[in-house]
């Protein structure tokens, strides 16, 4: 028997963490990854609060969709202020140092090789990941966490 | 919707010097970007990191940042910045847009209106014209100062020495500004979200960007937002004023700097 038959369970592993370094997103048939549900990535005592960051030089290159989480008064940032949460948005290498201590939390969970990065959270529960490519699936995903 | 262009351009100069608005003379007061000033000591250059957005792709993006409410100007829920009498607009059209960056980062909640003083009195006494370009230096060496601990319109020099004042600007300072060239490149900063201090060297002064606008098909502005009160111009969906359409050619800045990033100092916890 071939040694690397040992160990089928590794070598998918192996495979599934190469193919999420190479494509980055998108495995599983569509599925985002990766999302940290519990616990929470930041303390949060309001319904819903956000950081996304991004790339400043790429935003032009981001999905329409990405693009209207990160501008629009409308939409995720709307639903969000609306419950009295957060909405920020920030560069990569934007120092936090002077920032309020739920944010230099969240930047821990952002993966600077996948921007635009999405981090939220309620206060008990709460996500990571990479902005979804459509504005409805963003908002859709904070409602699960913030409520109608 | 007030536009300005090359048939009614005079209209806003007065004399040369100064005009009245909103019953207050307005000093023109702006100097061009001085013979040597190395902005490289403070900024970037727009064309090195971005990529100019074809104007093939301009009349629907802009139908889009309507519609979505994605314009500069939809996040301006704020009086107009009022200069007064002083001849400081190139402090004022810098912390206009300088407020409304940090908006944008940090949401309404977090919005401060930083003064112009505390600016244009370390660099020129609050008493003389300058350039804006001087202004984000200033707001990106030693930070700005929210106008509730140093008035927007009050000429104390000797408050930049207040320990409050000091630490107050650590908290605000700009840490990201490009220099920006030709409509092109104010046309994308605006249609990416970046707000801008924009300087006309025909008015002698300085104002911010607010908006990207198509007036006809084929014809182009950008929105400005002056800093003379509520009174000049026209209104933003808040009802807040400040806001003209400057057509390409006039309306091309002759100089400007994107402010992308401002310290993220919240102020309200998540």
């Amino acid at each position: 028997m071939e040694p690397t038959n040992k160990f089928p369970v590794v070598r998918l592993l192996l495979a599934c963490i190469a193919g999420w370094l190479i494509l980055g997103d998108d495995i599983g048939g569509g599925c985002t990854l990766p999302i940290v549900n519990d616990p929470p990535p930041f303390v949060t005592t309001t319904p819903v609060s956000v950081l996304i960051v991004e790339e400043n030089r790429e935003r032009g290159n981001y999905t329409p969709g990405q693009q209207a989480v990160i501008k629009s008064t409308l939409g995720a940032k709307a639903y969000v202020e609306g419950k009295g949460g957060s909405f920020i948005v920030l560069d990569k290498d934007t120092p936090t140092d002077k920032a309020a201590p739920w944010v230099q939390e969240a930047m821990k969970a952002v993966q600077p090789n996948l921007l635009p990065w999405m981090v939220a959270a309620n206060p008990k529960t709460g996500k990571s990941m990479q902005l979804p490519k459509e504005e409805p699936e963003t908002i859709a995903i904070l409602k699960q966490l913030g409520g109608d | 919707m007030l536009i300005v262009d090359d048939t009614n351009w005079q209209t806003q100069i007065g004399d040369g010097k100064q005009i009245v608005v909103g019953g207050e003379t307005r000093l023109l007061s702006a100097i061009p970007k001085p013979e040597g000033h190395n902005s490289r000591g403070y900024s970037k250059v727009f064309g090195d990191s971005f990529k100019t957005i074809p104007r093939s792709e301009w009349d629907d993006r802009v139908k889009e940042l309507e519609a979505k409410k994605m314009q500069i100007r939809d996040h301006q829920n704020w009086p107009c910045d009022n200069q007064g009498s002083y001849p400081t607009c190139w402090a004022a059209g810098t912390m206009q847009a300088i407020s409304t960056a940090r908006v944008m980062q940090l949401g309404i909640k977090n919005y401060i209106r930083f003064s112009a003083m505390a600016i244009a009195c370390p660099i020129s006494g609050g008493n003389s014209g300058g350039y804006e370009g001087d202004a984000v230096e200033y707001a990106t060496k030693y930070g700005c100062v929210d106008s509730k601990l140093w008035g927007y319109t009050d000429r104390s020099p000797s408050k930049n020495r207040d320990p409050e004042i000091i630490a107050n600007r650590a908290l605000h300072k700009t840490l990201d500004s490009y220099e920006l060239n030709g409509f092109d490149e104010f046309f994308t900063a605006m249609l990416l979200g970046f707000p801008c201090t924009v300087s006309y060297n025909w008015w002698s002064h300085v104002v911010s960007l607010a908006g990207a606008v198509v007036i006809e098909r084929g014809s182009y502005g950008l929105l400005i937002r002056n800093n003379w009160g509520d009174s000049y111009g026209d209104k933003n969906s808040f009802g807040h004023g400040g806001y003209a359409v400057f057509r390409e050619g006039r309306g091309t800045p002759s100089g400007g700097y994107m402010i992308y990033q401002q310290t993220p100092s919240l102020m309200l916890a998540a």
